[in-house]
């Protein structure tokens, strides 16, 4: 009976290694900025919607490519990074199999009044919401895609055809 | 496994489209008229497959399928990948124009790879019977290892000569997060080939020698 544990531990280990995995899958990765008063903030998904929990992000200046701030995205693909007033600022997040993207840090407009967190706050759903639905795959692209590649097979069919007549 | 724009070197992205390029050329010749319908056909399952995300455990998977295309078509699949890779950069923002080349090599060389190895088990005998079911459903799974395996190697590859910020964990990384992938790629392919044997069995003696 000894031998059943020490032999289901390799087991247990590499399928808990393998859900760990299958988190960062073989999707694009994009990524959502603004530069709110002290700090840039956004949030990083992959193309299926999870969350890129814990990969690399930084915060590079327009015109270099030397981060002024790095650190990693939370559990929930989100990430805030303290930053000297400026800019513009660009966010860069690296994840894993060389997934990558950058987008420019959108200047928030600093709001009136106390309340100027919840403003912020607002504006950040908002902006994650117009990203998420840009980046949806949408049937009527991959619908598109397949008129493409019948028409490119329609273009080659043609051509043998007159390339025998 | 696509590679993102901005993460592989310059001199791979060149040396890579440059190779990629010269085996288009070579695929197109090698593409025979009978075997446009076919090649069609693989081209817009690879392309659509990607988009189609199954959950597994906490995350998702998605089917390449680039062995069992590269059984079937041979040196074919370099134009159809590129095809296809070329649709879901502009559609889809996966991957992207730049390395395209990379791209390409990536999932058609395996591909090709597995025609080679492969072909033999699946071609009808000289008398027009099929192969045993076994070795067909032998041949469909080593499909999926061979192109997704070989994918993942070359991705890695590519990766290493360029050099970046998490590229060394990453390779090990990269086959662990790919065995969903393998396993139900390599299902797919085995059920394909199967069932291409028994009701269309003229599929597979056209796989070209």
């Amino acid at each position: 009976m000894t031998l059943l544990p020490s032999a289901l531990l390799p087991l247990a280990t590499a399928a808990a290694l393998l859900l760990a995995a299958t988190t960062a899958q073989a999707h694009g990765l994009a990524v959502v900025a603004q530069h709110e008063a002290d700090a840039v903030t956004g949030l990083a998904r992959y193309t299926d919607q999870t969350p890129a929990a814990g990969i690399y992000v930084a915060v590079t200046p327009e015109d270099s490519d030397t981060p002024l701030a790095e650190g990693t995205t939370g559990a929930d693909g989100r990430f805030r990074l303290p930053i000297p007033p400026g800019g513009p600022y660009w966010a860069v997040v690296e994840g894993e199999e060389g997934h990558r993207a950058e987008t420019l840090a959108v200047q928030l407009p600093a709001a009136a009044g106390g309340n100027g967190e919840a403003t912020a706050e607002a504006l950040r759903l908002v902006r994650e919401d117009i990203a998420r639905l840009e980046q949806q795959i949408r049937l009527r692209d991959i619908i598109g895609g397949i008129g493409y590649i019948v028409g490119i097979a329609g273009i080659a069919a043609w051509f043998a055809a007159r390339r025998r007549g | 496994m696509h590679l993102a724009e901005g993460v592989l070197s310059a001199p791979v992205l060149a040396g890579a489209a440059a190779l990629a390029a010269a085996s288009v050329a070579f695929g197109l010749r090698r593409l025979g008229e009978a075997q446009l319908p076919m090649a069609a056909l693989l081209g817009a399952s690879f392309f659509v497959a990607s988009t189609i995300h199954v959950p597994v455990g906490v995350g998702s998977v998605h089917l390449i399928l680039n062995g069992l295309a590269g059984l079937m078509l041979g040196w074919a699949v370099f134009p159809v990948f590129f095809v296809a890779l070329l649709l879901q950069a502009a559609l889809f923002s996966f991957g992207g124009f730049t390395v395209l080349g990379a791209n390409l090599l990536i999932m058609a060389l395996p591909a090709v790879t597995a025609h080679y190895l492969l072909r033999r088990l699946v071609r009808p005998a000289a008398d027009g019977t099929p192969p045993p079911r076994q070795r067909l459903l032998v041949a469909g799974a080593a499909c999926g290892i061979v192109g997704i395996g070989g994918a993942a190697a070359l991705a890695s590859l590519a990766l290493v000569l360029s050099g970046g910020h998490l590229f060394t964990e990453l390779i090990s990384l990269l086959v662990l997060a790919h065995l969903p992938v393998f396993v139900v790629d390599a299902l797919i392919s085995a059920a394909t080939v199967a069932l291409l044997a028994r009701m269309l069995p003229a599929a597979l003696a056209a796989v070209r020698a």
